[in-house]
This record gives C-alpha cells, structure tokens and sequence, in this order.
C-alpha cells in the first residue's frame, strides 16, 4: 500500500495519506483536513451483500453437483474464504442539450377491404412520404464501466457490474477506505488504464443541428468484492470464486472424474489401432501372398515397422493423455445451476493454452535440434 | 501520486468544522450553519438554508443538497403560434437542480428536475427543530447552473415543440437548500413532494448514514 506522507497545514505534524483518500484528519492536533490533489480520481467500494459464511455454503454446495469426483462430492470441504476487491472503471458524464431530428414517413396505409379503398392504398403507395423536424431536448446519463486489471489472473473471467450498475436496483456504493478494505480483503491495484473507455464517452456522431454538450465527466474507480473458497482434493488446491454482491459462482475449478478420463483414453486407443492397424496389415499381407519367398522378410519387416510406428502412436496418446489428464482441474463456468464444461470461454482458454503447449514445445524441440552439432 | 495540497476543513467565517463527505466539493459549516465551495485551495462561502418539510413524519430525517437556482429567461420563437401557446404555461422562477450525487438520474427521476416542474417554493425550517444529519454537496454552483437551461427547455418541451426556439437564460440568486429526505431503508422519501428514490442511487449515502446530526 503505497501513502503519502504530507504536512498537517495546523499543526505541522505528518499526514499520511492512502491512495485514493480525500478526508484525513491530523492524529497530532485532531484537525480535519481535505486533500486536493489534481486528477484523482474518486474510489467506492460496491457493498458486499454476501457473508463469509453464505459464500462458504454457496462454493460447499458445488463441490457436491454431480460431475465432480465421488470423493469430492462426500467428502470435499471448503477449507478457507478469502475476501478480495477487484478494481472497474466507471466512466459516465450527463449530455445535455437539444438536437434536431429529421424524420420521414407517411401516415399509416389504409386497409384495402372494398374497391374504393383499394384505389386509396394505391394513392397512398404513389404519394412521397413527408419529411418532419422536431427539436428533442435530453439530459442523458452517460455509463460505461470496465476492469482495471486482467480479470482471469485474479481468478475470475467476467464479472456483470455494468448490469448491476444499470439495473433497476443498482448496486450501492460505499466509501473506500483502503486501510479498512486491507484489513479484511485482498485489494488489487488497477493495472490499466480508463483511456478506452474515456474516448468511447468522448465518440459521437456528428449530426446537423446538435447543441448536446458532455456536462460533468467523471472516471471512478469502484472496487468489486469477491469471494475465493478454497478445498483441496489429493493434495492439490482448487478455488471456487463467489460473486460478493449476488452469490453466484464466478468461476470454479474441480478435479475431472477420473473414471470419465480413463474412459476418454480408451475409445482414442481403441479408435486409432482401428484406423491404423487394419491398412498396415492389409499391405503388408498383399506384400507376402504376391512373393511366398519374400513374403518372410516383408512379414518381419512389416511386424517392426508396425511395432515401431504403432508404439509411436501409443506413445504418443500417452503423452496426450499426460498432458491433458496431469493437471485435472475441469474449469467451469457457473450459470444458475446449469453447468456446461467446453461451452464456457474459461474452457476453451484452457484448450488454447494447451495447444500451445504443444506448439511450444515442437519449437522447442526443433531449436534443440537446431543448437546440436 | 501527485502533490496533495492540504486544505483546513475550518469554517472562513466562524472557525466551526466543516461536515461533508469523500468527494463533496461543498461543506457545511457545523458551527454557524454557513455551505463553504472548495474554490481553488480556499473556501468561497455560499448562501444555505435547510427547508421545512411539507410532509411530515414523526421520524427522522436528514439534509440532501438541492441548489436552488432563480433565473430570468427569454424565449425567442419563429412561429408565432407556438410562441402563444408557450406563454400560456406559467413562468419558472426557481430552477432546482439536485446537489448530492445521484446515479442514472434520469431513470430514478431527478429531483431537482421534478421540483423544477412542479414549481416547488421551498421555506427555511424553524432554528427550534431538532439537529439533523446535513450532507455536504458534490456539485459546484457552477456545475448547477450549466443545468438551467436544459431543465428550463425539458420543461417548455413537454407542453410545445421547441424547434426554433432561442432560449436564453440567467441566474440572479443562488440558494443550496438542505432538502430533508426520509431514510426508510430501501428507499428515500423526500419531505417536499414525497417522492420515492431507491437508496442505492445515492453514491455517497454509506457515509450520510454513518455521519452524526450537525444542525
């Protein structure tokens, strides 16, 4: 936590401010102070509606959802609950003003029932639609809101505070009080910064007869809580991420079923000696029946160069098998209580990460390769 | 961080502490009574009164910023049948507009701009009543005064189509009103008009809720 060390203008003692506070009074002579400092911009905290313990219950409730390991769902504990606020970007002003606005139209079409109306509707169809002009007066809320920081690597993939702030219950907002905020939560600093988000305020179509004007621009910085539960299973740790504001589970990682892995691994083993062994025994076999005396040889061969290429296949889904199956955290993203593992964007990141693992390494081999004499 | 200049939350006037919240711009003197603008690195004081409720209730309630603007405007129309039709409305004499920070204004309903239309009359309360919780304002008089026109225009666009109208509009008396608002909870209740305003959109009400009564 970074603070400023500034002089009380009262007393001459030591202010010392924390980032993101306005309000400081002097613990020397007990004066109230305001700290004017140019560009800050403002913090809140978004009110955490949910307990430690409700979280606790909400993360011990999908360690027992079907899909996680048996042992898991009998015997998975939430170990520990963990407090953290997560930075966001609201960057909002009013537009306020008039415009002028072109419409053009015709007035609705009659019904063509009988004759006579039906030469209306054709007077109507060749009849030009009319051009109108209005002056519409506005005093519109502008709202914006985005991360300040990588959500993945704290934990969680997306977090819907624009809704909640736009919703027809917004979100209540509390002072941020940064040494308060640290002695029970894990506060991370913004990484980014609002620039994206400013210009997008700042775009507007340009458009004839417009005396709108941006009025009170404002950025804040408004700090999200979430819950981390944590449990562990053979071992290794896993999280579940709880939505402080409305219970639900952000992001959460179990270990797969090892039974459904094991499964997996052997209908691929299955598939492929289908499809690779059937057209090397049917050529090798045609090789022997054409030349009885060659017939030994191409067998033998044949026998190796199966055996070889066959265990490199085997190898092969071996190492596929390690690979995927090492780590077996199963990410999967909550939505109600309906789980969809691969339909969520945290699996597929999972699926790209591991296919440059392997990218990663085929270089790796090749710049091996490469180096050797 | 940037240098912090440091700025004595003391009273110009009296010497009385000044009660606000984080991010208000105008303070409350706690002492004579008197809205100090942070203006630069001083204070520039301001002209405040808290107003009496006209719905009472027994229980009790705490001050919101309302700046209470009086104007004079002139409206220039081309079309002289919308001119006859817009002096039929009644003038606007005071335009309020909402001092505390209030989010999505425009979909809550805007108090300031409500008070504008109905042509409320605020009176300053009795000095017998009990002290109450006054919050500070997070709008300058200047930020106010940029909303005139636009709610002087929003109000005469509801009765008669504006094109071609030339507004032009100006401040004579500035007042900050204290407005009492009702705290039940989920919402807030204003004591002028009675209206409803959910709780959440008050950016700043944790710290209201946690101030104690000043004047």
């Amino acid at each position: 936590m970074s603070l400023t060390h500034v002089g009380c203008p009262s007393c001459g003692g030591t202010l010392s401010l924390a980032e993101g506070q306005r309000l400081v009074t002097c613990r020397y002579c007990g004066g109230r102070h305001l700290a004017l400092i140019p560009d800050a911009v403002p913090r809140y905290a978004v009110h955490v509606a949910v307990a430690a313990e409700e979280a606790r219950r909400i993360a011990q409730d999908f360690l027992r959802r079907p899909g996680r390991p048996r042992a898991v769902r009998e015997r998975g504990r939430v170990q520990d609950v963990r407090l953290s606020y997560v930075p966001f970007y609201e960057v909002g002003g009013t537009r306020i003003g008039a415009f002028v606005l072109r419409e053009s139209g015709k007035p609705r079409p009659p019904t063509p029932d009988n004759p006579d109306d039906e030469r209306d509707f054709e007077q109507w169809l060749l009849q030009p639609s009319t051009e109108t002009q209005g002056t519409r007066v506005i005093e519109q809320d502008y709202l914006r809101v985005g991360p300040a920081c990588d959500l993945p690597e704290l934990g969680v993939d997306r977090i819907p505070l624009e809704q909640l702030r736009r919703a027809a219950t917004p979100v209540a907002l509390e002072g941020y009080d940064l040494v308060e905020l640290q002695k029970r939560a894990v506060v991370f600093a913004p990484t980014k910064p609002p620039n994206r988000l400013v210009d997008e305020r700042e775009r507007r179509i340009a458009v004839r007869g417009d005396r709108t004007g941006m009025v009170e621009r404002r950025v804040r910085l408004l700090y999200y809580p979430v819950w981390h539960a944590r449990y562990e299973y053979r071992g290794r740790p896993f999280e579940v991420a709880v939505d402080g504001v409305q219970g639900t589970i952000l992001r959460a990682s179990a270990p797969r079923d090892f039974c459904r892995a094991v499964m997996l691994a052997v209908i691929l083993l299955a598939a492929g000696a289908f499809c690779f062994g059937r057209p090397v025994r049917a050529l090798f076999s045609s090789a022997r029946a054409a030349t009885p005396t060659d017939g030994w040889l191409a067998g033998a061969w044949g026998a190796v160069a199966g055996l070889v290429l066959g265990g490199g296949l085997a190898l092969f889904l071996a190492w596929l098998a390690w690979t995927a199956f090492r780590h077996t955290d199963d990410v999967v993203l909550m939505d109600g209580d309906e789980v969809q593992p691969g339909a969520e964007p945290a699996l597929r990141d999972s699926g790209e990460r591991f296919a440059d693992r392997i990218l990663e390494r085929l270089l790796r081999l090749r710049g091996r390769a490469g180096k050797e004499p | 961080m940037p240098q912090a200049t440091m700025l004595p939350l003391r009273c110009p006037r009296c010497g009385g502490g000044l009660a606000g919240a984080s991010h208000d711009v105008v303070f409350w003197c706690e002492g004579c009574g008197v809205p100090q603008e942070v203006a630069g690195t001083c204070f520039a004081e301001r002209t405040g009164k808290l107003a009496r409720p006209a719905v009472p209730r027994g229980d009790e309630h705490f001050y919101l910023p309302v700046w209470g603007l009086r104007v004079a405007y002139v409206c220039q129309w081309d079309d002289p049948e919308k001119e006859a039709r817009a002096k039929l409305l009644p003038t606007i004499e005071w335009v309020y507009v909402s001092g505390f920070a209030i989010h999505n204004a425009a979909y809550y309903g805007d108090p300031g701009l409500i008070f504008t239309e109905r042509r409320v009359v605020l009176t300053p309360r009795d000095a017998r009543e009990p002290a109450a919780v006054v919050a500070g304002c997070a709008r300058s008089q200047e930020e106010a005064k940029a909303f005139v026109e636009p709610h002087v225009l929003t109000i005469i666009d509801r009765r008669v189509d504006v094109t071609g109208l030339e507004l032009s509009a100006s401040v004579s008396e500035a007042i900050l009103w204290g407005v009492p608002y009702f705290d039940d909870g989920e919402t807030l209740q204003d004591g002028i008009l009675g209206l409803k305003i959910p709780a959440a959109a008050i950016t700043e009400l944790s710290e209201i809720r946690s101030c104690r009564p000043t004047r």
